[in-house]
């Protein structure tokens, strides 16, 4: 995992050393010991697979209408049944996924890029940057995720690229809140003391002492993340606001379903069932890093 | 203690400052932009320049945000776009419908889940635990209105038990509004469950192992009595800023779940206000939520204080 | 393996052996306790067996890891899972209590076997009064009223010292102090007249001073209760002036028990002797202090044969194999030890080195390394931006805005020459570590001034001051932290090399190995990660990443209180020879009286921010004295039951550095304090005789040299240094 990368190579020539072997094999070992962590990691990568190779799995075009074969019950041909313009609907679900990652992955990237340097400088330096920087990020999440969200795509317009970037600004509070605790909670450390003691520059201190040590509350904090952000792409779509007509959204496909949810519920379902699971698959990925590398920071949930 | 609450105060103060002026800069990202948001891509220039000039917008953008905090500290927050009416009162009408939901929400999940999440922590690893950590994994993954599109399938539309949707006032009809009431907050409620279970849970954990747990343990003292009196008094401290938490995101949930229940609360105010492009309504409701989320969190810090004796007596160091 | 099993099948007959017809109050019989891990169970405490008479003490001690704590919650069954009591039997007043229910257990706790846990900032519950706490105890396991409860509970606080108990009962304990929490557990303890008392090192976690009052306390109620007392501790001082018999554990195994006096006089296990030669003593000047090679094992990998084996200085190599050895008498004593040799050996001389030479002379007529002038650090109270800012109405009137500053240094002056190593003494609180930090401008200073080798460090920019770390170095009290867990150690030591353009490449590599040999590491260390070493060798490769710079200069920040006693003085040890071959200088900063003895050449004592008293070694421990310094040195339990110090017990607890005391910081506790002139004047630190010795006091020389000294009471002996 990138936890456990190292960065100066010049040491060992490139080769990993003993202990590093050592390192990684531990870390592997608690992984796949526990079983959150496995489950989480094992739905991620189906999600990733079965999105790379969409167009591979999917049966149908995705907006391939038959008017013949409206609102069919699910079925050899479509498994999934089909949706009111006879769309099939386990196609459009794999097709889907690719938006679903595309947001999740995107946005909290972004989120993670900015919030996580921001945190961990605010967390260094302390005094008035820090309050500054923290008041702010607070008052920041003073709006809830999904209206501020909402606004914002009223101004940017309704676009998937757009739903990114709305994202990732609500999400970077919450990676820049943990990783400032986690910063907080190195600098207290006395390796950092003894960094300051030997000369080293402020810069090199926050880069290269400092922030590997913040990644394991990071990186859980991120993959819970991902999560919340797809559970957001769904919300905004199924408001109107998100993907458009005729992107294969998840959460598009939930509002179009509303309207037959006593004729054809599968066209609910299954969307539904897709969510489901490509969130719990993120929450259990973070859930079990947490209990891997067991940071000192708690998550913000 | 009233140190406390000043500095609590103060730093409400700077908070709400900070949240009127994101409010404002995420609605002018690009300057000038409003008229054309609210026009639409489509619109002529000569179109343009009237409504600016209507609305104010060709006054430099620090004028324009002083001119709206002034008007918010009077209560004031524009004219409506789209209903012509005073945003003020828009929001005064459909707020408290929304706080009825809110709270009967965080009540039923507060309820539900500190019993749950106890009990989860005290049989740690065990069925109990197992089982309460998967029902809490499921409520977590789901959107909210999937919550609430289940709730009518199952509640409504197969058991007829309760309306699919609406609002009764309860000065109308208490009974009447209870019955519409049930299914949006037990939706909600349900989320919400989840999330403070968990927190419980794991403070409940940390508190357990703590040394005066361990104490009280050697002084001879029941189970029942080192879980509730020892441990459940420090495990809920924490607790109360998630709860806190919990009830100001419920808020931002309301946006769907309001939408899903046909509930005229804020929530399908703000939606109303977001598909038609009302501007000053739009800022209207966002600052009236991030509002509530502050007044929630203050009263958090005061629960926080009356429940642990260290900041109630002395100083808060 | 049979002579175990011998044991195990009839502990009875091993310990009515050394009990009278009575039977003892407590009768533990081969007791074993496991955690159960991953991979096999790990054995925690292992056949212990030892009894307890009514209104007797015993102590147990050993270094981290060796199983006390955990036998003694075993005692109370009180082993949380993984952790599982799996053999043995805990007879109490005649009944085995391993064969009880749970609920009658809990009858049983804190009634008739009560615990003092260690440590007293988190084992009371921070949203209960105390009082309550109290309360909830007796009435647990007496039918009393409320109110009788409530007046049993002032009373038993009034018994533990706790002045004012009557309105005190209905505070929080963050209200008290640490000393007046630990009375509040010993009230708890005693509320309910148990039989036994386990006090679990009731005072690790007290200043040496608070230490003193708490234990005089523990004797006193002992003494009126009868109490049977189980004292399980690290600090032999403290078995010293409290037991009556001793058990001495290693690696999870009883190894030895005796009288106290005999333990002292003849020990029969090598690893007591070793134990007792690790504490250096205060009269005895050492050229290198004793010391006991390696570590303890692993619990999960123990050696084959003795558990001691690997680190004796006895070994055979029937030692080697053939499983642990029995604990057996010894002798005709009533000794018992587990030791194959212990009726051969004879440990009652101390296998230590002494020599009179003691430290060699300091050069002190050129120009100081060092020199710190008037320094001042101030921190502001409270959290955060402003979080200093109050609003007060003391007189009434409008609320007045005030800001509030802790003083942790005020006025701080000294100096350190070439070669010489200076301390810093004082309790928790004192402003030691705050000075070593904002000497080497780790901290920025709020006033006064600091030279090394004349460069004003207080007015240097940021760049010139990160270039002049390369002459002074620090090392912090817990290795474990002050290593970065990312980085392999060699990487650590080398990144020092390459800041300061010292070495890089092949060479910076072989410069890192040397350095970690010259520590007492493999060279092959380097590659190694921080949390592969034991504790010991961390600050090992703390000292090589000091030295990796050749410094000048390096502040010691309680280097060796984070280690166990065996492991203290190897450091100790190293950084002599460091010194002996570099001619550095150290800033040795401890709490630790007797490490102080033994490493410095003058210290300075500290209370509240000041120094009260500032000297060659010598000259602290002998007259005069700073009234501070006296009972600060009174207060050291010494590691020898024939030596009864006289005490000076100080009233009450250190004053608040936010609002410290007028005049001299110390007149709200001082013995001697003679009068309005200690409370309004603040007395200047000023010279007592020859040799620089110096003493912030109002009292006479005569008066502050009512003791003669505390370095040689038994025999007579010149001090090296004083003269």
């Amino acid at each position: 995992m990138a936890v456990e990368q190292h960065g100066g190579s010049e040491e060992d020539g490139g080769f990993l050393s003993e202990s590093q072997k050592e390192r990684i094999r531990a870390f592997a070992k608690k992984f796949r010991s526990n079983t959150k962590a496995m489950v989480g990691l094992v739905i991620v990568l189906s999600l990733i697979f079965v999105a790379v190779f969409a167009p591979f799995i999917a049966p149908y075009e995705m907006n391939d209408t038959s008017v013949e074969d409206r609102t069919q019950a699910p079925s050899v041909e479509h498994p999934f049944g089909t949706d009111d313009l006879g769309r099939d609907i386990f196609s459009r679900v794999v097709l889907g996924s690719r938006i679903s990652l595309y947001v999740g992955f995107g946005a909290i990237s972004g989120a993670l890029l900015v919030g996580a340097v921001v945190g961990v400088v605010s967390g260094y330096a302390g005094g008035l940057t820090d309050e500054i920087i923290m008041r702010v990020m607070d008052a920041a999440m003073a709006f809830p995720p999904v209206l501020l969200a909402l606004t914002l795509l009223v101004v940017l317009g309704p676009e998937l690229v757009n739903v990114i970037i709305a994202l990732a600004f609500v999400y970077t509070p919450y990676i820049a809140r943990v990783s400032r605790s986690a910063a907080l909670a190195e600098r207290n450390e006395a390796y950092v003391e003894s960094a300051v003691a030997r000369g080293e520059s402020d810069t090199r201190i926050v880069f290269s002492e400092v922030f590997p040590n913040c990644m394991a509350p990071i990186l859980v904090q991120g993959s819970l993340n991902v999560s919340f952000a797809i559970l957001a792409e769904a919300s905004l779509s199924f408001l109107g606001l998100g993907a458009q007509p005729p992107r294969p959204s998840w959460g598009l496909m939930i509002n179009t379903g509303r309207g037959f949810m006593e004729t054809a519920p599968w066209m609910l379902l299954f969307p539904a069932l897709a969510i489901g699971i490509a969130v719990v698959g993120f929450n259990m990925l973070g859930d079990g890093l947490r209990d891997v590398l067991d940071p000192k920071v708690e998550a913000i949930e | 203690m009233y140190n406390y609450v000043l500095r609590r105060v103060g730093f409400m103060a700077v908070t709400l400052f900070l949240v009127t002026l994101i409010a404002f800069a995420v609605t002018n990202i690009l300057p000038g932009n409003v008229a054309l948001v609210i026009l639409g891509p489509n619109a002529t220039e000569e179109s343009l320049a009237a409504l600016q000039a209507q609305l104010g917008l060709n006054r430099p953008l620090y004028v324009q945000y002083f001119d709206w905090v002034l008007g918010l500290l009077q209560g004031e927050m524009g004219q409506s776009l789209r209903f012509g009416e005073p945003v003020s009162a828009l929001i005064a009408e459909r707020l408290p419908r929304s706080l009825l939901l809110a709270v009967s929400a965080t009540l039923i999940a507060v309820a539900l889940s500190i019993p749950l999440g106890v009990y989860a922590a005290v049989n740690q690893n065990e069925a109990p635990d197992v089982a309460a950590s998967m029902f809490a994994f499921i409520g977590i993954s789901m959107p909210i209105f999937l919550w609430g599109l289940v709730f009518i399938l199952v509640f409504a539309v197969w058991f007829n038990i309760f309306p699919t949707g609406g609002y009764t006032s309860p000065t109308e009809s208490l009974l009447g509004s209870l019955k519409r009431l049930v299914l949006p907050a037990g939706a909600m409620g349900f989320a919400l469950t989840a999330y403070i279970m968990r927190m419980t849970r794991s403070s409940m954990l940390e508190v357990l192992s703590a040394e005066y747990i361990k104490l009280a343990r050697a002084k001879g003292m029941s189970q029942r009595v080192v879980v509730l009196r020892h441990a459940l008094k420090n495990a809920v401290i924490p607790v109360i800023t998630v709860i806190a938490f919990q009830f100001s995101y419920a808020f931002g949930g309301v946006v769907v779940l309001e939408e899903v229940f046909f509930w005229p609360g804020i929530g399908r105010l703000t939606l109303t206000a977001i598909q038609s492009r009302d501007i000053p309504l739009i800022q209207g409701c966002i600052i009236v939520v991030a509002l509530i989320y502050m007044i929630s969190n203050f009263a958090a810090d005061l629960l926080y204080a009356y429940f642990d004796p260290r900041i109630r007596y002395g100083g808060d160091e | 393996m049979s002579a175990q099993q011998a044991e195990d099948a009839d502990p009875v007959a091993s310990s009515t052996a050394d009990s009278s017809a009575d039977q003892p109050l407590l009768d533990v019989r081969g007791l074993r306790t496991e955690f159960r891990t991953e991979t096999e169970p790990v054995v925690a405490s292992n056949r212990v067996s030892f009894s307890l008479e009514r209104g007797d003490t015993m102590g147990l001690v050993g270094e981290s890891g060796a199983g006390k704590s955990v036998t003694a919650r075993s005692i109370m069954r009180l082993i949380d899972p993984p952790g599982e009591i799996t053999d043995g039997q805990v007879v109490f007043d005649g009944e085995d209590l391993l064969q009880k229910s749970e609920k009658e257990m809990r009858d049983i706790r804190g009634n008739r076997i009560a615990m003092i846990p260690q440590d007293p900032m988190s084992s009371l519950n921070p949203v209960m009064t105390v009082g309550e706490q109290i309360i909830e105890t007796i009435r647990r396991h007496q039918s009393v009223s409320k109110s009788e409860a409530r007046r049993l509970a002032i009373e038993s606080m009034d018994d533990v010292g706790i002045p004012d108990a009557e309105e005190r009962i209905d505070d929080y304990p963050h209200e008290f102090s640490g000393g007046m929490r630990q009375r509040v557990l010993v009230a708890i303890g005693f509320s309910c007249e148990p039989d036994l008392i386990i006090a679990d090192e009731p005072t690790t976690a007290l200043d040496v001073t608070t230490q003193a009052k708490i234990l005089d306390l523990l004797n006193e109620m002992q003494e009126r209760e009868n109490t049977a007392v189980l004292m399980i501790t690290h600090n032999l001082g403290v078995v010293a002036q409290t037991c009556d018999h001793v058990g001495v554990m290693y690696a999870g195994n009883l190894v030895e028990t005796a009288e106290l006096d005999h333990l002292f006089e003849r020990p029969r296990h090598p690893y007591t002797r070793s134990l007792i030669d690790s504490i250096p003593e205060v009269e005895t000047e050492y050229d290198e202090l004793p010391t006991l090679d390696g570590a303890m094992p692993d619990l999960s990998d123990l050696p084959s044969g003795c558990n001691f084996a690997p680190r004796c200085p006895h070994a055979t190599e029937a030692c080697r194999s053939g499983g642990d050895p029995a604990l057996e008498g010894v002798g005709d004593g009533s000794s018992r030890a587990a030791c194959i040799h212990a009726d051969d050996l004879d440990l009652s001389e101390s296998t230590a080195a002494k020599s009179g030479g003691g430290r060699r002379e300091i050069d002190r007529s050129g120009e100081p390394l060092f020199e710190v002038r008037n320094l001042k650090k101030y921190f502001s109270a409270g959290e955060g931006l402003l979080g200093n800012v109050r609003l007060s109405r003391e007189g009434g009137g409008l609320p007045t805005i005030e800001r509030r500053y802790v003083k942790a240094v005020d006025d701080v002056s000294f100096d350190i020459y070439p070669g010489e190593t200076v301390g810093l003494v004082g309790e928790s609180g004192c402003g030691k570590s705050t000075v070593a930090r904002t000497v080497l401008r780790l901290l920025e200073p709020t006033g006064g001034e600091v030279y090394f080798e004349g460069e004003p460090i207080h007015d240097l920019g940021s760049g010139a001051i990160r270039s002049l770390r390369r002459e002074m170095q620090i090392i912090f009290q817990d290795p474990h932290s002050s290593l970065n867990p990312r980085k392999p150690v060699g990487r650590i030591i080398g990144r020092a090399m390459e800041r300061h353009d010292i070495a890089t490449g092949e060479e910076k590599r072989q410069r890192v190995r040397e350095l970690l040999e010259r520590v007492g590491l493999s060279g092959d260390a380097a590659n190694k990660y921080p949390h592969e070493f034991s504790g010991g060798q961390q600050q090992r490769v703390a000292i090589a990443h000091a030295l990796a710079v050749e410094p000048k200069l390096i502040v010691c920040d309680e280097p060796v209180s984070a280690l166990d006693v065996s492991v203290q003085a190897q450091i100790l040890n190293l950084l002599n020879e460091i010194q002996e071959e570099s001619n550095i200088s150290y800033l040795f900063i401890s709490h630790n009286i007797g490490v102080v003895r033994h490493i410095c050449d003058r210290v300075a004592v500290m209370y509240l921010g000041k120094i009260a008293e500032f000297g060659r070694i010598g000259d602290i421990f002998s007259a005069p004295f700073h009234p501070y310094t006296e009972s600060l040195l009174s207060a050291v339990p010494h590691a020898d039951p024939k030596r009864k110090t006289d005490r000076i017990l100080l009233e009450g607890s250190v004053p608040s550095p936010i609002d410290p005391p007028s005049g001299c910081p110390f007149q709200t506790r001082c013995p001697k304090k003679i009068g309005d002139v200690c409370e309004q004047e603040v007395p200047e630190l000023e010279a007592v005789g020859d040799d620089d010795h110096r003493i912030s006091c109002h009292l006479s020389v005569a008066e502050m040299s009512e003791r003669d000294s505390f370095i040689a009471p038994r025999e007579k002996r010149e001090v090296a240094g004083s003269d």
